[in-house]
């Protein structure tokens, strides 16, 4: 696409198409997809909270090899399968920093790397775990 | 991937009303694939999608439901979001990565000069959209458990719910990402200590080493970098998260103050930014995932930052002699009386963990120990019933107790104050009421 024509798409203000939010609540989750041209749908944002934060990894099922039954996991087994999976977080290499200033004297800093967060994932197999 | 997700584009909605936000989720994903994926999957625990993209999502809308519903700002947060292959291979990979967009310091309204705000953040106290695009940018890895990346792993889009053992929450995932992307971050470089462009970030000021008693915008670079690796001792003060940090059994200083993670080598992304893995219960914060986080003091310290916060869903505010049940919807109190004094009973906690579900609380009255009553509230909305009972709420009680108390439940949506009491020198008796509350 021509980037004229998209910074003109830009600056008239392209607004994706929006239905009014819910009046239940206040708050509101809109979904936008560039690939339907920027239709947006609205959500009650109450209505999608499951408010418990949730959790990570899954419950521990464990298959007894001898009686092929579903047990409970003992502790060391937990140990195990959890040690299978880790999760780290890291931030990647640092780009020089960039000061804007706006021409309110607002600063901005970036590029947006800076404040990049990796979630990697390491599987590894349990009889290989430390 | 569809070429347009490189595109500056500003997003002109109007404001959500005081106390409020809205969250954009601007999917960026082409037709077909990440998010637009039609492959069909089954619907699981929370999560009522029935393609593999509709899955997706729905568990990104969970999550940005989450801190809509927690956080306040007169202007929306747009996180571009898309999926793509990351790179990996058969036993590691990057599930995903997540950030601001930008920082900004000197604006209308900033709190502090010289200062950086995350993008998100510097909107919602400037109360205008100082960054041209989103605030959040966030890409996912669709590739994971596929051919050969990450062979065994995958994602389970269930929402608030557990999924297989060798599974990765991707609803969890996103709500910590995004709780990054809305300032849970220090800008200053842990190895150094150095500042961005030497100036100070909202995330450092509630900084403290207790073994100097510094904070960290009192030290030098030298002496940051130093408390970036003091275990135990790098402490957040912020007051709304030293307010609610009693809810912790441990990972808290007796002052209140919360243990920050700062394991003896710096981990560039962990270190700092998160909370100490020593924190009881965990948090959704902390570098190490663990299997059921709780959101004790998380918001808080977004609150701490400059976050406008809401109530919990609902409006209820869980404390130590407040429950919060059936999503925040009903606040839960209990006023108990002897026969020489009085007081308001207090959520007992078991090996550490609060007693207290979506559905159910346990109560103590004279000693942490001490069992005294249990109430529990059941959504029966979708029940039929005979007389009545169907399509309510029921509220259950039952005390151990020959002390007098009263329950008070209060629902927060539709204002309805319901008590039971029991009267001093009378054991308990087991109270069913099906038809304690209207729905929905």
């Amino acid at each position: 696409m021509n980037p004229l024509f998209l910074f003109v798409f830009w600056m008239t203000g392209w607004q994706p198409i929006a239905p009014a939010a819910s009046a239940v609540s206040q708050n509101v989750v809109r979904i936008c997809s560039l690939a339907a041209a920027g239709t947006c749908t609205d959500f009650d944002a109450r209505s999608l909270d499951p408010t418990r934060p949730g959790s990570w990894g899954g419950q521990m099922a464990f298959i007894d090899p001898e009686t092929k039954v579903l047990v409970q996991p003992s502790t060391a087994q937990a140990e195990d399968l959890s040690a299978a999976i880790s999760l780290e977080e890291s931030r990647a290499q640092r780009e020089p920093a960039r000061v804007e200033r706006l021409p309110d004297g607002t600063l901005k800093l970036g590029p947006a790397s800076l404040f990049t967060v990796y979630l990697k994932a390491t599987v590894q197999p349990v009889d290989q775990k430390p | 991937m569809n070429a347009l997700r490189c595109l500056p584009i500003l997003l002109l909605f109007a404001a959500a009303p005081g106390g409020a936000i809205t969250i954009t989720i601007l999917n960026a994903d082409g037709a077909g694939e990440g998010f637009n994926d039609p492959a069909p999957a089954l619907p699981v625990a929370g999560n009522s999608g029935t393609t593999l993209g509709q899955q997706r999502l729905n568990a990104f809308a969970a999550a940005a439901s989450y801190w809509s519903n927690r956080l306040s700002s007169p202007v929306p947060v747009t996180v571009f979001a898309v999926m793509d292959p990351l790179p990996c291979s058969p036993t590691s990979g990057v599930l995903g990565s997540a950030g601001a967009s930008s920082f900004f310091a000197e604006f209308a309204n900033a709190p502090r000069p010289g200062t950086w705000y995350p993008a998100a953040l510097a909107n919602a106290l400037s109360g205008t959209d100082l960054n041209v695009g989103p605030e959040i940018s966030a890409r996912f890895n669709s590739s994971v458990g596929v051919g050969s990346c990450l062979t065994g792993l995958s994602w389970w889009y269930g929402i608030g719910t557990p999924g297989p053992v060798t599974s990765v929450s991707f609803y969890q995932a996103i709500l910590h990402e995004l709780a990054h992307g809305l300032g849970f971050l220090t800008v200053v470089d842990a190895q150094t200590g150095a500042r961005a462009q030497g100036l100070d970030d909202d995330f450092m000021l509630f900084l403290e080493d207790h073994s100097t008693g510094k904070t960290w915008a009192q030290m030098t670079d030298s002496e940051r970098a130093a408390s970036a690796r003091d275990t135990g001792d790098l402490h957040w003060t912020g007051p709304a998260v030293v307010a609610a940090s009693g809810l912790l059994s441990s990972g808290r200083h007796p002052s209140g103050h919360v243990q920050m993670y700062a394991p003896p080598t710096v981990q560039p992304g962990s270190s700092v930014s998160h909370w100490d893995t020593a924190l009881f219960p965990d948090e959704i914060m902390e570098p190490a995932a663990t299997a059921s986080p709780a959101d004790l003091v998380t918001t808080q310290l977004l609150h701490d930052i400059g976050w406008p916060t809401q109530a919990a869903p609902g409006g209820c505010v869980r404390d130590a002699t407040t429950a919060c049940l059936q999503g925040g919807r009903f606040e839960v109190k209990v006023d108990w009386t002897t026969a020489t004094t009085n007081g308001a009973a207090q959520v007992m906690s078991f090996g550490g963990q609060r007693a207290e579900n979506d559905d159910s609380v346990f109560w103590w009255f004279f000693g942490a120990t001490n069992f005294e009553m249990g109430v529990k509230v059941l959504n029966a909305c979708d029940v039929g019933g005979a007389g009545g009972t169907g399509g309510k709420f029921w509220v259950f009680v039952s005390g151990l107790t020959n002390q007098g108390w009263t329950l008070h439940i209060h629902d927060t949506r539709t204002g309805a104050l319901k008590t039971y009491s029991n009267p001093l020198g009378q054991l308990s008796q087991t109270t069913a009421d099906t038809a304690a509350f209207t729905c929905p």
